[in-house]
């Protein structure tokens, strides 16, 4: 039971156990049947599962999906679990935590979405967390060609990296890279035969979102395609932009004029910057003119020190904003020979380059939204793009609510509620979205225009 | 605060729980269901072209893998007896899952 703004949390929380085959679901669970923690719980095994202790609470569920439609919605559900779960409901005094465990080639999405479709069950047990377990020596098998793998960590809220005592450190850093751009809300533990702190895997609190901003309060960060942007204060006059050879063959780059010099205006023409950069750029050759605007140049090296020209005709601020960190190519705004030193700079979390169509989108904006706009806008997003979207969380600032709006959503279908006061705390907007195929900068862009 | 963002599923009004164990009530008695049978019913709504606006979706889930799905082209809290006696006739659309 938690205690949330004054109002008791009755529901009785519920842990989703995925993971391929072998990645040690089982192990997993019989330790936290094991282990001293005062709970009782019940447990809805897979029909292959082997729960090896003695545990009053073990129904066994045959993965039984059925499909709810109305010609253009499409919610699948499990019709096994609403089964269970409604007789379990009959028996409530009997238990206080549910765990199911999933089959490892199950498809994460229907038992998720059986938490949020049956009121009647929305308002007794609350999905809590989906854990995914990941065998870090096989899953390079699977992860490329397997929609349930990749699937598996883009709705987890907690990952186990587990079998870590197979696998070389260096190779571990390259999977939680690789789920890290997949997954970037998640928590990432590496655990070997499955152990870890009970409390990293149960009682997440779905809607807690404070708890997983302590964890990595990087996680809403959104992410850019430019990893640096410098503010210069350019007069009249012919520079020059230099640069080495470096990492790559080419650079992206583009020049915006800015209001003034500040680091606020460097923040106003951010989502400008990033709009150009998800434009096509046009090829530029050394000596070639980088002009002022929002056109993306890509800049071409070859492997060899190159210059562009850059001509100044209205003399004010401007924002270098660049793929890649300059110092990555000691790449230098110049004038007269002299390299200048920006004003202000930024470095930025970059887009990760990956072949991953699973993707993560952090929002994060001050400022408080209109409600009207966001229904209209999330409505529409929702029903266009619900299937993409495999899961979202967040916390919004409504015009005019002294309290948060907290939310989680699987699909098509959310769970959201009024939430604390924001008392002096900042109002803001964080929220994620992970999902198949998602356009970052148009989610950015639409999800500000919802701003009152 | 009356928030009610969402999809087709979200955009569904939060229901009295006393409706939808009325509904549910109804159910067990129209087709004669046994304590422990579960059953499911949900509003969906839908803004396309060609989709009925708005519609009660019953679900029984009394045989393992063939659950079967009435439809009441009404919002849940209009939805009646006579209803779901209708649908228990076979007189609503009505069609199990394979």
């Amino acid at each position: 039971m938690t205690e949330t703004n004054g109002t008791t949390e009755t529901r009785v929380p519920v842990t989703v156990l995925t993971g391929f085959l072998g990645s040690g679901k089982t192990t997993l669970l019989n330790r936290i049947l094991t282990e001293q923690h005062g709970k009782r719980i019940a447990v809805i095994e897979n029909e292959f599962g082997e729960i090896g202790v003695d545990q009053e609470l073990v129904i066994n569920a045959e993965e039984e999906v059925f499909e709810m439609n109305n010609g253009c919605i499409c919610c699948t559900v499990r019709g096994d679990l609403i089964r269970i779960l409604g007789n379990l409901m009959k028996r409530k005094d009997k238990f206080d935590y549910i765990m199911v465990e999933t089959t490892g080639l199950a498809d994460p999405g229907p038992v998720a979405q059986t938490f949020f479709v049956d009121e009647e069950m929305q308002s007794k047990v609350a999905l809590d967390g989906v854990v995914t377990l990941v065998d870090a020596k096989h899953i390079w098998q699977h992860i490329d060609t397997s929609d349930e793998a990749k699937e598996q960590v883009a709705f987890a809220d907690v990952i186990l990296l587990n079998k870590t005592d197979l696998v070389p450190p260096e190779e571990l850093d390259k999977l939680e890279a690789r789920i890290k751009a997949m997954n970037s809300a998640a928590r990432i533990y590496r655990t070997r035969d499955a152990v870890v702190d009970l409390d990293r895997v149960l009682n997440l609190g779905g809607f807690n979102l404070d708890r997983a901003l302590e964890v990595d309060p990087k996680f809403l960060e959104p992410e850019y395609p430019f990893e640096w942007a410098g503010v210069y204060e350019l007069g009249e006059g012919q520079y020059e932009f230099a640069l080495q050879p470096g990492p790559d063959e080419t650079m992206n780059a583009a020049l915006l004029p800015l209001e003034d010099s500040s680091p606020e205006s460097l923040e106003a023409v951010k989502m400008d910057a990033a709009l150009a950069f998800s434009d096509d750029e046009f090829d530029l050759d050394c000596g070639e003119f980088f002009a002022p605007g929002k056109q993306l140049w890509q800049l071409k090296l070859g492997g060899r020190a190159v210059r562009f020209a850059v001509r100044i005709t209205q003399p004010g601020a401007y924002a270098l904003f660049t793929e890649h960190k300059p110092v990555e190519f000691q790449a230098e705004l110049r004038d007269a020979g002299s390299a200048l030193t920006p004003v202000v700079q930024h470095e930025y979390k970059p887009d990760h380059e990956h072949d991953d169509e699973v993707t993560s989108v952090g929002i994060n904006v001050a400022g408080d939204l209109d409600d009207k706009k966001l229904n209209a806008w999330l409505g529409n997003l929702l029903q266009t793009k619900g299937t993409d979207i495999f899961r979202m969380k967040g916390v919004l600032s409504i015009k005019n609510n002294p309290n948060r709006f907290v939310f989680q959503g699987v699909h098509m279908l959310f769970d959201g509620r009024p939430d604390r006061l924001w008392g002096m705390e900042p109002r803001h907007n964080s929220l994620i979205f992970i999902g198949r195929n998602l356009n970052r900068a148009e989610l950015n862009e639409e999800f500000r225009k919802c701003l009152a | 605060m009356n928030i009610n963002f969402g999809g087709p599923l979200g955009q569904r009004t939060k229901n009295d729980p006393q409706v939808i164990g009325r509904i549910k009530g109804w159910v067990a008695e129209s087709f004669q269901l046994a304590e422990d049978v579960a059953v499911m019913v949900t509003e969906l709504r839908c803004t396309e072209e060609g989709c009925p606006p708005i519609e009660t979706v019953i679900a029984i889930l009394d045989t393992p893998g063939q659950p079967r799905q009435h439809k009441v082209y009404k919002p849940m809290a209009e939805v009646t007896a006579e209803d779901v006696a209708a649908a228990a006739n076979g007189e609503g659309e009505h069609h199990h899952e394979h």
